[in-house]
């Protein structure tokens, strides 16, 4: 394995102190963070600005895209979701119509 | 046993499963030949040697932001290419070291965390003409601006998730 084959598993290595559910400490995260824009250095990689607002997901500038647009899976789940809340909604006034049927019936 | 050659519609797929459009029966789907390795879709990370390979790919394409026709390249013009960098050697590439697995890797690469966001590599069925002669597909080409995200991320896939 070589140099550059090492820096690139430690990258990952570090990004994982980061992910969501990760067990690291705040102080242990922002030495990943530091180490991290070191390694991207050394692989002449654009460094990441944590001061920076996330955007898509990413720190990076530029790097990322509107998921809601441009993830044609995402696109579909949300279609899906609009699909079925119309359904539920036409469900529900149908209830409504015959409780309110029920209501105006006359008891026996 | 009878074999049909089916086509089946987009509203066939579940998931990882289509659905036979002749005999109704749900069959797990391994490999959609415009998308990749479907069960590279919800990848979170990519294997170390994936990320050495985008890197020396990476590294190949250069500084361009462009998307010249010439970045459309076959399997086997990208082999031959990425073999003859000084890096190939010497790094842990693992099935893209030889040239039968490297066709499954690169479908992994075409098809990997796109449920997360856009193909690390855009794959194309169309021919491509040259003054000397035309060359038929499918080919690849690397998208850089993903590309670039993913392994400044280490390889994390779904960089929403931190």
């Amino acid at each position: 394995m070589s140099e550059k084959d090492q820096h690139w598993k430690d990258l990952k290595a570090q990004w994982a102190h980061l992910k969501r559910g990760s067990n690291a400490s705040e102080v242990e995260k922002g030495a990943a963070k530091e180490k991290i824009n070191e390694i991207q250095e050394k692989l002449g990689l654009e460094k990441t600005k944590w001061d920076q607002p996330r955007q898509g997901g990413s720190h990076l500038q530029g790097g990322g895209s509107d998921a809601s647009t441009a993830n044609p899976m995402l696109s579909k789940i949300l279609g899906t979701v609009l699909e079925i809340r119309r359904e539920l909604g036409e469900l529900a006034s149908e209830v409504n119509k015959m409780k309110a049927m029920g209501e105006a019936k006359p008891s026996a | 046993m009878t074999i049909k050659t089916v086509k089946v519609e987009h509203s066939q797929f579940f998931g990882n499963f289509i659905k036979c459009p002749d005999c109704d029966i749900t069959i797990k789907l391994l490999q959609n030949t415009s998308v990749g390795a479907s069960y590279a879709k919800n990848w979170t990370v990519l294997p170390d040697s994936h990320i050495i390979f985008l890197g020396l790919w990476r590294k190949l394409v250069g500084k361009t932001t462009e998307a010249p026709e010439d970045e459309w390249i076959t399997k086997q013009e990208l082999f031959e290419k990425v073999s003859r960098h000084d890096d190939f050697k010497d790094s842990a590439l693992g099935g893209f070291k030889n040239r039968v697995p490297f066709n499954g890797r690169i479908s992994e690469l075409v098809g990997a965390g796109t449920a997360f966001g856009d193909p690390l590599v855009s794959k194309s069925s169309q021919l491509k003409s040259t003054t000397f002669n035309t060359v038929r597909g499918p080919f690849y080409r690397l998208n850089i601006q993903r590309t670039d995200v993913v392994l400044g991320q280490g390889g994390l896939l779904d960089g929403g998730k931190l």
